[in-house]
């Protein structure tokens, strides 16, 4: 018997993925005008697939089977809630990370359960949310520096013309890591408590995700100008491949990072790399408040309710 | 769309040739100019304001091109900017000639102003030069610098001419304003040649 | 690169009787930094009065220049070149002669003049065209 609600609560959360993140990948792409709007959001679903299909195996198994023993309630309870917690967050344009909220929940659904937790695979994911944003960091300041030794000798219309094919190709690296990192996490549950098939599950989600993209357009097109595209074409493409390549790395070991955080270590490193001196403190503040609260509140949320409904 | 990013550059670079066709009508509007003035020959001094007309349908073309897609958004601000210089560097030089039709100069005064007209041509010659080597990948400075020396020259002719000019008679208010815009349109023309240069540098650093 | 290319054409000129004072004010208003000093009589010749010349031997030694007149500074004859002289040679004249400043002369008549600065922008000029233009 097939329980319907974790599935429609990932079709959800794979919809709000779709309305939200594409942006990341392709915000400056559509706002740079390489490529029409139609086009990019099909590109980007397209990578999805391509993305969860390689490689979304790893995420899946951390997420769904490593962390803890899954069963059907917990799946349940924790997907919805997450739905829940991400659409509403969006709705108030938080800036929340999926995968934050997810473990969060599962955690705390595996507590309430009073199943065992896997603490040094937990302890490991904690340590990857930690140490990609500086990752990116890192890989964005030494592909900057890289840029500046080779790029920046050739003559201008050249660099014009080789940044554009340039974004092109970290845009669908973003969209590979959507798939293979992100909407891995969403479906690692569902796809390892035994209610859907790895093939299905990754062609369902990945069409998901392209109707948030296609349905809610408004809100990428909203975002172009904010973020990364605030930066120039030179400076974005660091920023965003040196993002996408360290996430891209944490999902060959099977750790479900953010890639919005990547990317705002992936601008930091550039604005060093540029010599700016003044970071934002309160920025930083904020991020780093969210990055706390959101696991906690989601862990919370789902341990009261199952313990308050008494479940066990 | 693809074929466009990896074989292109199709459209981009039609606007640069056209680009270089503008600036090229700029040095062909100081030369008509030059040679007019030497020879005294007001007929010729006409010659401007056909390439004053031809530059503006370049300009105009080069303008919807760029907003037609060509360039990253980026840089197609700057990029007009620089056409209107030129464009609007054109239109001096098509104003101080249909100054110069009206009016009547004496002999110092000639002398002086062929001195400006000549280095408005030389400027000119290097911002073209500066442009190429803009698409080749050269260092602009020495460009750059070239075309400042030759506005600062041009600014000490012009000090001493404004100063003589000013003991000089005129029979009516109407031939002293034609002399003096003459004298201004014909003295600016060498400050926006010096501003689209350091326009070009500008677009040059923008993306690295 | 020719001399006749990159040399002034305005210059100066200041009669020898005149006080120092003169030489100075006139620089000043003309914005120069040499004046050609007129010969007194037929038998007299150019001379150049320069603004090292008023500074090392005027106001260095603490004299008026109101009391000093021109002829008494002025370095004379004049160091002429011929217009179509390269520049190279201007320049290793200057080295020799220890000037910052030369005439281009045609038949006892001044055409203009060549300065260091003169051939600093030319020789940034031509560098600037290198390549291009013949």
């Amino acid at each position: 018997m097939i329980n319907p609600i974790p599935i429609i609560a990932c079709g959800l959360i794979a919809l709000s993925i779709g309305s939200n993140d594409t942006s990341n990948a392709l915000g400056i792409c559509v706002g740079c005008e390489i490529i029409r709007f139609r086009k990019a959001v099909f590109l980007f679903g397209f990578f999805v697939l391509i993305g969860i299909t390689m490689q979304g195996g790893r995420v899946m198994r951390t997420v769904g089977k490593e962390i803890l023993e899954i069963n059907l309630y917990i799946v349940s309870i924790s997907l919805l809630v997450s739905a829940i917690l991400v659409i509403v967050s969006n709705w108030w344009r938080l800036p929340v990370s999926t995968h934050q909220v997810i473990i969060g929940s599962l955690t705390g659904s595996g507590m309430a359960f009073g199943v065992s937790i896997n603490l040094d695979s937990l302890l490991k994911i904690l340590l990857s949310w930690a140490i990609s944003p500086f990752g990116a960091l890192l890989l964005s300041i030494i592909l900057y520096r890289i840029m500046e030794k080779t790029l920046s000798k050739l003559p201008f219309f050249q660099i014009e013309r080789i940044l554009k094919v340039l974004l092109l190709i970290s845009s669908v690296l973003i969209a590979y890591n959507t798939g293979a990192n992100e909407l891995a996490t969403v479906l690692g549950p569902i796809i390892h408590s035994g209610l859907i098939d790895q093939g299905w599950a990754s062609l369902m989600g990945s069409l998901f995700v392209l109707f948030g993209a296609v349905l809610l357009s408004h809100r990428v097109i909203e975002t172009i100008g904010k973020g990364i595209t605030a930066l120039d074409p030179y400076s974005g493409f660091a920023a965003q491949f040196g993002a996408g390549a360290c996430v891209f790395l944490f999902t060959s070991l099977g750790m479900p990072v953010s890639t919005t955080y990547c990317i705002i270590g992936g601008i930091s490193g550039v604005g060093i790399s540029k010599g700016i001196g003044t970071v934002r403190i309160d920025l930083i503040k904020k991020i780093a408040l969210s990055w706390l609260l959101t696991p906690l509140f989601s862990f919370l949320i789902c341990f009261i309710i199952i313990k308050g409904f008494g479940m066990i | 769309m693809l074929k466009r990013l990896f074989f292109g550059g199709k459209i981009e670079q039609e606007v640069i040739e056209k680009i270089k066709r503008h600036i090229e009508i700029l040095c062909s509007a100081c030369e008509t100019f030059k040679t007019a003035i030497e020879k005294r020959d007001k007929k010729m001094m006409l010659g401007v304001f056909d390439l004053e007309r031809e530059g503006d349908i370049i300009r105009r073309n080069i303008i919807s091109n760029i907003y037609e897609g060509a360039f990253l958004p980026f840089l197609r601000p700057s990029i007009c900017k620089l056409v209107e210089i030129v464009d609007d560097a054109i239109d001096l030089v098509e104003d101080a000639a249909f100054e110069y039709t009206d009016s009547e100069l004496d002999n110092e005064t000639k002398d002086d102003c062929i001195k400006i007209a000549d280095m408005n041509l030389k400027m000119c010659e290097i911002f073209l030069i500066a442009f190429e080597s803009l698409l080749s990948g050269e260092d602009l400075r020495e460009k750059n610098l070239a075309i400042r020396i030759y506005e600062k020259k041009i600014d000490e002719i012009k000090f001493d001419l404004i100063k003589r000019l000013k003991t000089k008679e005129v029979k009516s208010f109407w031939e002293g304003k034609m002399i003096s815009d003459f004298i201004y349109h014909l003295t600016n023309i060498s400050d926006l040649i010096e501003d689209a240069s350091d326009y070009l540098q500008i677009i040059n650093v923008s993306l690295r | 690169m020719k001399a006749e290319e990159i040399m002034n054409k305005r210059i100066e000129y200041i009669e020898s009787d005149a006080t120092v004072y003169d030489a100075i004010e006139k620089m000043v208003d003309r914005r120069i930094r040499s004046l050609v000093v007129r010969p007194k009589d037929e038998k007299d010749v150019y001379g150049v009065i320069t603004g090292r010349d008023i500074v090392f031997r005027v106001v260095y030694k603490n004299l008026d220049p109101n009391k000093i007149k021109v002829e008494e500074i002025t370095s004379k004859p004049l160091v002429c070149i011929d217009k179509d002289m390269d520049i190279e040679h201007v320049i290793k004249l200057m080295e020799k002669f220890n000037i910052a400043r030369i005439f281009v002369c045609e038949q006892k008549k001044i055409l203009g003049v060549v300065s260091l600065f003169d051939v600093m922008a030319g020789s940034l000029i031509k560098r600037a065209r290198r390549g291009h233009f013949a």
